[in-house]
């Protein structure tokens, strides 16, 4: 499904990323972990194509990653990613109106049905900064998943999670990853063990 | 006489404040552009650098030096425009620039233009962010549009100081300066009104 080969990446004279390469398929959960500071969340920008690697190249479906399918792949950040100024229904539709990948209609009923799904419907028209770090997080999730992303990335998904939070994460996560690969960005080993299919651990 | 020079204040005040937004937003568009940049920056700098009384007089009495020769009002209209811009764009920019990064980086991800990610995501935040600073010039601009008697446009100075020598009297300067108080306060419960709005969705 997805694919990264030789990716390579320094800031001036600091090799951040050395050579790195690793397959994730479709159904299945990649762990990348490491210390803090060893290039975890440099090689997710490099994924999503907020940094270019130096050298190598990421595969989605056997297709190079460009900026054409690039919006295949999927990313929660670890602080809010949703817009301050946007309901939380607005934060959902503003992404796939943009791309038109459904009628305005059926991407509203979409987005209700996985807010219900998600038990935040009645959050529907609350402003982020009236939600719940855990509450935030998964609207960023589902926002990704009306993309219908190939690949589904997480940025230290965990940081700011209570226990339950962190169980619905665990949860949501298990069930998504049937349609879609999944990479996770995090040190929170418990979490991990739970989570993943496969580690590479960066750093060493 | 009085309420004549209050619609000439007014009108200044009102098409100034309108065209300077629009123009203000589509500098702080541009701005992103890299090759455009100097130019603007280039023109905040002199529009900071100089006083707005000197460029209305240049565009009204400098100008026809140089072949072109424009209307009391249009002059009027274009210096404050051109000066008004200057500013907004400046504290637009700043506003953009305070919006944290990961908003920039999400509208990145989910694949928005440049175009659509300054009108629907920056410009909004940035509008929020520097409210403050813009409702202070508002409130600058009013009182700023008292300069265009320097061109002979009857505006309120410009009546009240006629009305005085008519009547021989203080009296007109201060209804004139009541008025100018009255309008600030009036603008300014606007503005705090339209702010708290904002904040109750943001912050």
């Amino acid at each position: 499904m997805f694919r990264a080969e030789n990716i390579t990446k320094s800031f001036g004279d600091l090799l951040v990323l050395d050579n790195i390469s690793f397959d994730v398929s479709k159904n299945e959960v990649l762990a990348i972990v490491g210390p803090s500071g060893v290039g975890k969340s440099t090689l997710l920008k490099c994924i999503v194509r907020l940094e270019k690697p130096d050298k190598g190249s990421f595969y989605l479906s056997d297709q190079m990653v460009d900026e054409k399918n690039r919006i295949k792949i999927g990313l929660v950040f670890q602080s809010s990613s949703l817009f301050q100024h946007l309901s939380v229904i607005d934060n959902l539709l503003i992404a796939v109106n943009y791309h038109k990948l459904y009628g305005k209609d059926k991407a509203i009923e979409l987005a209700e049905d996985y807010l219900k799904d998600f038990g935040l419907f009645e959050k529907k028209n609350a402003y982020p900064n009236e939600l719940s770090g855990g509450q935030k997080q998964r609207i960023a999730i589902i926002r990704a998943l009306l993309m219908n992303p190939d690949l589904l990335c997480f940025d230290e998904p965990t940081s700011s999670l209570d226990a339950d939070n962190k169980n619905l994460l665990i949860e949501i996560i298990r069930k998504i990853k049937k349609d879609r690969a999944i990479i996770v960005v995090s040190h929170d080993d418990d979490f991990i063990e739970k989570i993943a299919d496969k580690t590479i651990v960066l750093g060493k | 006489m009085i309420l004549e020079g209050l619609g000439q204040t007014l009108f200044y005040f009102i098409v100034t404040l309108i065209l300077s937004a629009v123009f203000g937003v589509i500098v702080t568009y541009l701005h992103g552009f890299k090759q455009i940049r100097p130019f603007i920056s280039g023109y905040i700098s002199i529009v900071r650098g100089t006083p707005l009384l000197l460029q209305l007089i240049f565009i009204f009495f400098g100008l026809p030096y140089f072949g072109i020769t424009l209307g009391r009002m249009s002059a009027a209209l274009i210096g404050f425009t051109f000066n008004y811009t200057g500013y907004i764009a400046e504290i637009l920019r700043g506003g953009i620039q305070s919006v944290p990064q990961d908003q920039k980086d999400i509208a990145y991800v989910l694949g928005f233009s440049k175009t659509y990610t300054f009108f629907k995501i920056l410009l909004p935040l940035a509008v929020r962010n520097s409210f403050p600073s813009l409702s202070n010039e508002v409130l600058v601009l009013l009182k700023d549009t008292a300069l265009i008697y320097a061109l002979g446009l009857s505006e309120l100075i410009k009546v009240s100081k006629t009305l005085a020598n008519i009547y021989v009297s203080a009296s007109p300067f201060i209804i004139v300066a009541a008025i100018y108080f009255l309008m600030s306060i009036i603008i300014e419960k606007l503005l705090k009104k339209m702010e708290s709005k904002i904040r109750k969705v943001n912050l």
